[in-house]
C-alpha cells in the first residue's frame, strides 16, 4: 500500500521526523559554534601579553603585591582551569565580576546592551531601507546606473571612523545640525537626534554593500525571461517589480541585508568610541585592552549569539522564501 | 539615448569626489598653520563671579574604575574620588599645604597627631569622629591598597580622642605629612565602607564622604552626575557649581570637537596633540597649568646592554635637544628639563621658600651644563665620546607607547637626533599593557634598552621622585643602580624634618645620581585644560587631582 491509497499520515509523519531532525541540527550546530569560538576568545585574550594586575594596582607596587593580587583573583591558575570555571559559572548564568570596574559583569551590561541595540535598530533600519532603495534604482533605472555603482564602491570604500569623523567635523561643528556627543538620553526625538550621526557612520559602509548586491540581483532578474514575459503581456512595470523581480531577487537580498545587521554589531565598536557611546561595543575594546577576561567574554557571547541567531534566521528565510532549499532531495 | 542619461551620472560622481575631499580636508589637524600666541602656564584660570546651575565635563582617560580614593589609580578615578571625599590637610592649587579637616603637628619625629575640627559631617549627616580617620588611613596602607607603599613607614594609627588621631611612624618620615594631602589620604566614614565592603568605589556602592560634591547618579558606562552638597562643611568654599555631568570621551578628536561646540564645558588631560585645534576654537580657553607633576622622561632600562656604560649613555643625552623636543611634542605646553628630577617636583608650594631657593641653585648648575646638548658641537662630542666608550652602532631598542601620536613623534625626533651622532635607534612601540609590565617587571624589558614614557609624581616631594630612581629595587630604578653615600643622603633625608637640611642632604645625593644618566626628564610637562569662556576659577595646575577641582569653578560674566 501506498501513502497514496491511503492518505497523508506515512509522509506526514516522515517528514515531521525530518524536520524535527534538521531543527536540532540548527540548535546543535549553533551551540558547537559558540561553544568552540568563547574558548578561542579566552584562549587569545589570556595568551595576550599584559597582566591585569599592574593596571589596577599601578606602577608602584611591589612584586609581592601583584602575585597577591593575581592569586586573589585566580589568574595564576592555567588557562584552561580558568575557562572551566567560567563556563560551569556561565551555565548557571553568572559571568563573574569585572576586574576593571570590581562590579559583576551583568550589572554592567545593562545599560550598554540598550544603547548599542538603539544604535543598531537605528542603523539596520537605515542599512535595509536605504540600501535596497538606492540598490533597486541602480538595477531597474537605466541613468542610475553608473552613479549608484560609484557611490556604492565609494560607501563600501571609506572606513567608518573616516565616515564619522567627517559627518561630525561638517553637520555638528561646523553646521551644528546635530551634537557631537551621542548617549545624552532625553526624549525620544532627542535620541533620535543624538543617534543619527553615529548610526548613518555606521550604515554607511554595510548599506553600500547591501545596495551593490541587490543591483546585482535586481539587474539579473530584469533580464530574466519570466520578466520579459510578464512585460510582454502587459502588466505595470510596479507590479512586474513587486511580482516578479523582487520576489525573485529577495534571497540575495534578504540574507546580505541580515549579515550586514549581524555585522555592524561588531562594527559599532569603532563607532561608538568615536561618539562617546557606552555601549557594548566600546566596553569590549576597554576591557580587551585591560584584559579584563569577564567582561571580554560576556560581550562576546552576545555578540557570538546575534551572529547564530542571525545566520539561523537567514537559514529560516531562505527556505521559507525558496521551495526548493525546503526538502533536500528536491534540489 | 545612453548619453543624455551619462550626464546626472557624471555630475553625481563629480559631486561625491568633491565632498570626499572636502571632508578629507577638513578633519585634517596636521598644526600646520600659525599657531594663535600661545597662554603662558598659571596655576589657576579666571575667576568665579557667580552660581551655575550645571556644567558638563569631560574625562579624557575614560570611566573611572572606582571612586575609593587611596585606590584610584587613574586621572579620571582620581579627579572624581577628590571632589567627593578630602583629606585631613588639603593641597591648594599651587601645592602649599593647609588644614582641612584637621589641624596637623607633630610633637616628635616618630608621632604625627591631627585634631579634627568641630562640625564636620558626611552627606548622610553623621559627624566625622577619629574611628572614621583611624580606618580610611587603615584601608589606604592595607597591603592590596594601591598606595601601600606611600603610608609603609606607619606603625600604628589610634583614635586618642573622638577628635584626635594620633599617628606612630617606624621611622621619621619626612615624606608622610605630605602623602596625606593627597588621595592616599582621603577620609570615608567607616560604617558605610565597612558595610559596603569589596564594592567599596564602585557604580553600585559608591562611597560616603565630606566633599562638597556627592554622587547622584552613576549610570555605568554613561555618565556621572555629581551633585553639590548642600551641608558642605566649609562655609567659605561652598561650591558655586550645583551639578557636573561627567562623560566619558576617549576619542581625542571627539573631546576637542566637543569643546568646540560646547557640548563639553571643559576637561582636564587635554592630548597635547589637540593643541592646534583647541587654539583657534573660541568657546573657551585652552590652559597650560602650573606647577604639575607631569614629565617627559627618557631612562635606560637595564643594566646590560649597549648602553651598560655610562659614557654611552651620557653621549646619547648629549645628542638630543631638549628644546627642539619640547617645542615638537608639546607646542608650548611644557618646558625642556635637565635633570633626571622634573623641574616642578621641588618648584611648588609644598617645598619651604629656602629650600626652593637651594634647589633653584643646584639646577641653575645642571641647566648650564646640559643646556647646549643637542647643538651641533654636542653631537659631534657624543659622537667622539660614545666611540671612545666602546659604542660600535649596536641597535639601541627604544621602547614607547603605542597608539600615542604625541609620543610616537618624539621618539621618532629622538631617533633623528641621536642617529646624527652615530646611534641607531630602533623604536619598538608597545602595546599599553604590555608597556605597563616592562614598566615594573625586569624580565619584561630584556629586550629593551631604552624607555621613553611620561611619568607623574603622585606628591610634591623631591624626595619621594629621589627615593623611587636612586634606591635600589625601587619602582623606577631600572638599571639597578646601587650608590651608598646617594641611598645614605636620602635615608637621612627622609628622617629629618628641617625642610632645608632635607633640601641639602638631596640636592648633594642628585648630583651623584646625575652623572649616572641612567634617566633624565627631557621636559616638564604643563598640564593642559580647556576651560568654557562661561566658567572662571578653574584650578588649573595638576594639584587639581588632588583637590576638590569643580568647587572652585563659578561662573566668569
Amino acid at each position: 500500500m501506498t501513502g497514496l491509497e491511503t492518505g497523508a499520515p506515512v509522509r506526514t509523519r516522515r517528514r515531521t521526523l525530518t524536520s524535527i531532525w534538521r531543527m536540532s541540527r540548527w540548535l546543535t550546530s549553533p551551540l558547537i559554534t559558540v561553544l568552540v569560538a568563547s574558548f578561542v576568545v579566552y584562549a587569545a585574550l589570556l595568551l595576550a601579553p599584559g597582566d591585569p594586575a599592574v593596571q589596577i594596582l599601578g606602577p608602584r607596587a611591589t612584586a609581592e603585591q601583584y602575585a597577591a593580587l593575581r592569586h586573589s583573583l585566580g589568574l595564576d591558575r592555567p588557562m584552561p582551569v580558568q575557562y572551566g570555571d567560567w563556563l560551569w559559572n556561565a551555565l548557571h548564568g553568572d559571568f563573574g565580576s569585572s576586574l576593571t570596574y570590581k562590579q559583576p559583569v551583568s550589572a554592567l551590561l545593562g545599560s550598554r546592551l540598550a544603547v548599542t541595540l538603539e544604535l543598531a535598530a537605528y542603523a539596520g533600519v537605515l542599512i535595509i531601507v536605504v540600501g535596497i532603495a538606492v540598490g533597486t534604482l541602480g538595477g531597474t533605472a537605466r541613468w542610475a546606473r553608473l552613479p549608484v555603482t560609484a557611490l556604492t564602491a565609494a560607501g563600501i570604500a571609506v572606513p567608518s571612523f573616516v565616515a564619522a569623523q567627517t559627518l561630525v567635523a561638517v553637520l555638528a561643528v561646523r553646521l551644528g545640525w546635530f551634537p557631537v556627543l551621542a548617549g545624552d538620553g532625553g526624549s525620544f526625538t532627542a535620541t533620535i537626534r543624538q543617534l543619527t550621526l553615529p548610526a548613518v557612520a555606521l550604515a554607511i559602509g554595510w548599506s553600500a554593500y547591501v545596495a551593490q548586491v541587490t543591483r546585482a540581483s535586481v539587474a539579473a532578474e530584469s533580464r530574466s525571461p519570466h520578466v520579459e514575459a510578464a512585460r510582454g503581456r502587459g502588466l505595470s512595470a510596479g507590479a512586474v517589480l513587486r511580482r516578479h523581480i523582487l520576489r525573485n531577487a529577495a534571497i540575495p537580498i534578504t540574507t546580505v541585508s541580515a549579515l550586514a545587521v549581524a555585522g555592524l554589531f561588531a562594527s559599532a565598536v569603532v563607532v561608538e568610541s568615536a561618539f562617546g557611546l557606552g555601549g557594548l561595543g566600546s566596553l569590549l575594546v576597554q576591557s580587551v585592552a585591560a584584559k579584563d577576561q569577564n567582561a571580554v567574554l560576556a560581550v562576546s557571547l552576545i555578540l557570538l549569539v546575534v551572529f547564530v541567531v542571525t545566520t539561523t534566521t537567514v537559514d529560516v528565510l531562505q527556505a521559507a522564501l525558496d521551495p526548493r532549499l525546503r526538502t533536500r532531495k528536491q534540489v | 539615448m545612453t548619453s543624455s542619461g551619462f550626464r546626472p551620472g557624471r555630475l553625481m560622481t563629480a559631486g561625491l569626489a568633491a565632498v570626499l575631499t572636502l571632508a578629507a580636508c577638513s578633519s585634517a589637524s596636521s598644526g600646520t598653520a600659525t599657531p594663535a600666541a600661545l597662554p603662558s602656564a598659571v596655576s589657576t584660570f579666571g575667576t568665579a563671579n557667580g552660581d551655575v546651575d550645571s556644567i558638563t565635563w569631560g574625562l579624557p582617560y575614560g570611566e573611572p574604575t572606582t571612586i575609593d580614593p587611596p585606590n584610584t589609580a587613574n586621572y579620571s578615578s582620581s579627579l572624581v574620588a577628590m571632589n567627593l571625599c578630602e583629606p585631613l590637610v588639603r593641597m591648594e592649587a599651587d601645592y602649599s599645604i593647609s588644614p582641612n579637616l584637621a589641624t596637623a603637628s607633630q610633637p616628635d619625629p616618630l608621632t604625627l597627631v591631627y585634631d579634627l575640627k568641630p562640625g564636620i559631617t558626611f552627606w548622610d549627616g553623621a559627624p566625622l569622629t577619629a574611628a572614621d580617620v583611624v580606618w580610611s588611613l587603615e584601608h589606604a596602607a592595607a597591603p592590596t591598597s594601591v598606595v601601600s607603599s606611600t603610608l609603609a613607614g606607619i606603625a600604628s594609627i589610634t583614635a586618642t580622642t573622638p577628635q584626635r588621631v594620633t599617628v606612630k611612624l617606624s621611622a621619621p618620615d619626612a615624606l608622610l605629612p605630605v602623602e596625606l594631602a593627597t588621595f592616599a589620604g582621603a577620609i570615608q566614614q567607616k560604617a558605610f565602607s565597612e558595610k559596603a565592603g569589596t564594592g567599596l568605589g564602585n557604580a553600585a556602592e559608591g562611597v560616603m564622604c565630606t566633599g562638597p560634591y556627592r554622587v547622584r547618579s552613576w549610570e555605568s558606562g554613561q555618565s556621572i552626575t555629581l551633585a553639590a552638597n548642600p551641608t558642605y562643611w566649609d562655609s567659605t568654599r561652598k561650591p558655586k557649581v550645583q551639578t557636573v555631568r561627567l562623560r566619558f570621551i576617549t576619542d581625542s578628536t571627539s573631546l576637542a570637537q566637543a569643546l568646540a561646540t560646547g557640548e563639553l564645558d571643559g576637561a582636564y588631560e587635554v592630548p597635547a596633540a589637540m593643541i592646534p585645534t583647541l587654539q583657534k576654537t573660541t568657546s573657551g580657553n585652552l590652559v597650560f597649568g602650573t606647577p604639575s607633576q607631569l614629565y617627559l622622561a627618557l631612562s635606560a632600562a637595564r643594566s646590560a646592554g649597549p648602553l651598560a656604560d655610562r659614557d654611552v649613555r651620557r653621549a646619547l643625552y648629549m645628542s638630543l635637544d631638549v628644546k627642539t623636543i619640547t617645542q615638537v611634542g608639546y607646542a608650548g605646553s611644557a618646558t625642556p628639563n635637565y635633570t633626571a628630577l622634573n623641574k616642578d617636583v621641588w618648584d611648588n608650594g609644598a617645598v619651604s621658600p629656602r629650600a626652593r631657593q637651594l634647589w633653584r641653585d643646584a639646577y641653575a648648575g645642571f641647566e648650564a651644563e646640559r643646556g647646549s646638548y643637542g647643538s651641533a658641537q654636542a653631537v659631534t662630542e657624543a659622537q667622539q665620546l660614545a666611540r671612545s666608550a666602546g659604542y660600535a652602532g649596536q641597535p639601541i631598542v627604544l621602547a614607547v607607547l603605542a597608539g600615542d601620536a604625541t609620543l610616537s613623534r618624539t621618539a621618532q625626533l629622538i631617533q633623528a637626533q641621536a642617529g646624527a651622532a652615530g646611534f641607531d635607534i630602533e623604536i619598538n612601540a608597545l602595546q599599553p599593557m604590555e608597556f605597563e609590565q616592562a614598566a615594573v617587571d625586569p624580565a619584561k624589558r630584556d629586550g629593551i634598552d631604552l624607555i621613553l614614557g611620561g611619568g607623574f609624581n603622585a606628591a610634591p616631594a623631591p624626595l619621594e621622585l629621589m627615593s623611587f630612581l636612586a634606591l635600589p629595587g625601587s619602582f623606577y630604578n631600572y638599571t639597578g643602580y646601587d650608590n651608598a653615600e646617594v641611598t645614605s643622603a636620602i635615608t637621612k633625608a627622609r628622617a629629618t624634618t628641617d625642610p632645608v637640611e632635607q633640601a641639602r642632604l638631596l640636592i648633594a645625593a642628585q648630583t651623584i645620581l646625575e652623572q649616572d644618566y641612567s634617566t633624565v626628564a627631557l621636559a616638564q610637562l604643563g598640564e593642559i585644560a580647556f576651560v568654557n569662556k562661561r566658567l572662571g576659577g578653574a584650578v588649573t595646575s595638576f594639584a587639581y587631582l588632588n583637590m576638590p577641582s569643580f568647587a572652585s569653578l563659578g561662573s566668569a560674566g
